[in-house]
């Protein structure tokens, strides 16, 4: 069984921690949801694991080899992310062709299919792309590539809701008939919250929560019903968050909800967008 | 690290073939009117110097582009390295051959003095060491080849640390770099050292810094394998530093 | 197949549902194959370990079968089977709420009566 462990990193710029004590697992075939707001740390947690980026502390290990300046331990991972490391003057044809050089598996076939469902121009430079069709070459690229591990930072950035709903069908077909491990990291959290099986919420450079979707899900609810009854109901019970509206409150729950309800208050699952922002308000 | 370099000798090939074929073009052209044209005199030279300031100038060019798409493609920078180190080797051995074969072609048509016979220029032995004239051609030619390629490759190197500093440079100071290097290292310094401040403070500091020079490069005994010694050493620091500034590069 | 996403039923058992609906209205009839879980999750845009947990489910009661290399099919019988299922689950699922509903509106039971018997009227 392959995995990656992510033991103990920390890093920081200047006077930001960016990220503090980080301890991951990436399994394989599975899709992982690393959530978190603008800035808490996900895109430097994806480049430090990928390469890209040094701890300042802790170690990045795929079948226990460090990831860190290892080409062969790299080979079994791909990051797609904004930055666009791409020579100035290739073209997204040159770019797959390259792609095939580096990494054996690549499918040509699989890109070029791609290429045509999303219509990208194959003989354009990168460079010139729009920001959408660029982080649709990306995308086509991670997903054709073939590596056990993919990490895809903000893989429908700029994309019409066309192209959103067919980057989600091509993702979830592939990883129907060839499972992988895919992280999404992403800001549109409703769109992937039926496609992710394991949810890591990170704020602030730190790791709040690591577990399965159903779970997250399963240990929280939402409770809504008049102001009174539903303070002195939160009194003995772990509050994330809540929402007022006049008379009328509403209150994010962790915990097993109790099969007998005061009458008035109403329960409803939480979604995972909801619990989300309750989860990351900085204000608490 | 195989697959890196191919990418990189494809790039640099196109590069390298471009700039042979200007410098081709201007030869022939010159040797043909020169050989037509008997009162005509073109002379032709400094190839060996336009071929060192091409390896100075893709090493600059190519690295940001090169160590990028290899990050990208996992590539770690202990291969990057690697690589390019074959690269440069490679690319200063073309860029020797060159020159080499220019000037064949200039003593064929003329266009370079008529005494010199083919195979016979050393050009760097002739202006650095002329002791050293009265040796054997076949070692001459190597020692002139290999001292010729040392320059070549430490240029491109030099090339490679100004990219690699650049790059390795918080973005905030990178334009200050990009102003300040070419002033204070081509404009400031040596007027710094030639002034009257330093020569006071330190006289005789100039003289004394020209002859450990000459004398490590074996100029000062006409030793052209002192020469080459030296060089490969200093090739080999460089590689040492370029290779320190790279491990910690952060590709972002 | 409608799926909710945002109702309070898991994925996997609205999936489960919609595939029992479509069992009891013919669209997917007994012996005839069912989309394939690539199909389901592709289609609903789902994680195909939640189409599989919810195929499974019917799997278990016997709804469906799997057939080695071709496919999941709808069982014989599985009409019958669902049918009585869901008229165990009747009372549970339509009249408790039901008559919840009508004691908050102060509605009778012979209201309600005569509102069922004018329902199988029209």
């Amino acid at each position: 069984m392959s995995r990656i462990e992510v033991n103990d990193v920390s890093k920081a710029f200047k006077n930001t921690q960016a990220l503090s004590h980080v301890n991951l697992q990436f399994e394989e075939h599975t899709i992982y949801g690393l959530l978190g707001r603008n800035g808490a740390g996900k895109s430097t947690l994806l480049n430090i694991i990928n390469n890209r980026l040094f701890p300042d502390s802790g170690t990045i290990t795929l079948d226990g080899c460090s990831l860190m300046e290892n080409s062969t331990a790299l080979a079994s991972c791909f990051l797609a992310n904004e930055n666009n490391l791409y020579p100035e003057s290739m073209t997204v044809k040159s770019a797959f062709k390259w792609s095939r050089e580096f990494y054996p598996d690549f499918d040509m076939d699989y890109a070029n299919e791609l290429s045509r469902l999303f219509e990208l121009p194959v003989k354009k430079k990168i460079k010139s792309l729009s920001t959408g069709y660029q982080s649709i070459f990306r995308d086509i690229v991670a997903l054709s590539v073939n590596v056990p591990f993919v990490f895809l930072d903000e893989p429908v950035l700029g994309l019409d809701a066309y192209h959103r709903d067919l980057f989600y069908k091509i993702l979830i077909e592939k990883y129907a008939e060839h499972p992988f491990t895919a992280v999404i990291s992403t800001h549109l959290i409703e769109e992937v919250a039926n496609i992710i099986e394991q949810v890591i919420v990170i704020k602030k450079g730190e790791i709040i929560r690591n577990e399965s979707l159903e779970s997250l899900l399963e240990n929280g609810y939402c409770i809504s019903g008049p102001a009174s009854q539903i303070d002195s109901y939160i009194r003995s019970h772990d509050v994330i968050g809540i929402d007022t509206l006049g008379g009328l409150k509403s209150a994010y729950i962790t915990g097993i909800p109790d099969p007998d309800l005061p009458d008035g208050l109403e329960i409803s699952r939480m979604d995972l967008q909801k619990l989300f922002i309750q989860l990351t308000d900085t204000a608490r | 690290m195989r697959k890196l370099l191919k990418f990189q000798l494809k790039d640099l090939i196109i590069s390298y073939s471009v700039f042979a074929g200007i410098i081709f073009l201007l030869t022939i052209c010159s040797g043909t009117i020169s050989f037509i044209y008997e009162d005509v005199n073109i002379s032709l030279n400094g190839t060996g110097i336009t071929c060192a300031i091409f390896c100075l100038a893709v090493g600059i060019g190519m690295y940001k582009e090169h160590c990028q798409m290899a990050v990208l493609n996992s590539i770690s920078r202990k291969d990057f390295f690697k690589s390019t180190a074959c690269v440069t080797v490679i690319i200063s051995f073309l860029c020797t051959l060159l020159d080499l074969v220019i000037l064949f072609i200039s003593q064929m048509t003329g266009l370079i003095s008529a005494d010199s016979t083919p195979l016979n220029t050393f050009s760097i032995i002739q202006t650095f060491y002329p002791g050293a004239m009265k040796s054997h051609p076949a070692a001459l030619t190597a020692a002139n080849f290999l001292l010729a390629l040392l320059i070549n490759e430490l240029l491109f190197s030099v090339g490679i640390l100004i990219a690699g500093i650049y790059c390795r440079l918080p973005k905030k100071f990178r334009t200050l770099y990009c102003i300040a290097l070419p002033v204070i290292g081509l404009g400031v310094s040596p007027v710094f050292l030639v002034s009257t401040a330093v020569t006071s403070v330190y006289p005789g500091f100039i003289s004394r810094l020209i002859d450990i020079f000459l004398a490590v490069m074996g100029i000062s005994s006409n030793n052209p394998f002192l020469g080459i010694l030296t060089l490969t050493a200093i090739s080999l620091v460089m590689a040492g530093i370029c290779y320190q500034v790279l491990r910690k590069t952060e590709i972002v | 197949m409608k799926l909710d996403l945002d109702q309070d039923k898991p994925i996997f058992i609205q999936i489960a549902e919609g595939i029992e609906d479509g069992i009891l209205t013919g669209a997917f009839p007994e012996e005839s194959q069912i989309p394939s879980i690539t199909e389901f999750s592709v289609t609903y845009k789902i994680n195909p370990a939640t189409a599989l947990k919810g195929i499974n489910l019917l799997v278990d009661e016997g709804i469906v079968f799997k057939k080695r290399g071709v496919g999941m099919f709808v069982a014989d019988g599985a009409v019958r089977k669902l049918q009585k299922k869901r008229q165990d689950q009747f009372y549970d699922n339509y009249i408790s709420k039901l008559v919840d509903e009508a004691k908050r509106l102060g509605i009778t039971s012979e209201e309600i009566i005569a509102m069922i018997e004018r329902g199988f009227v029209q």
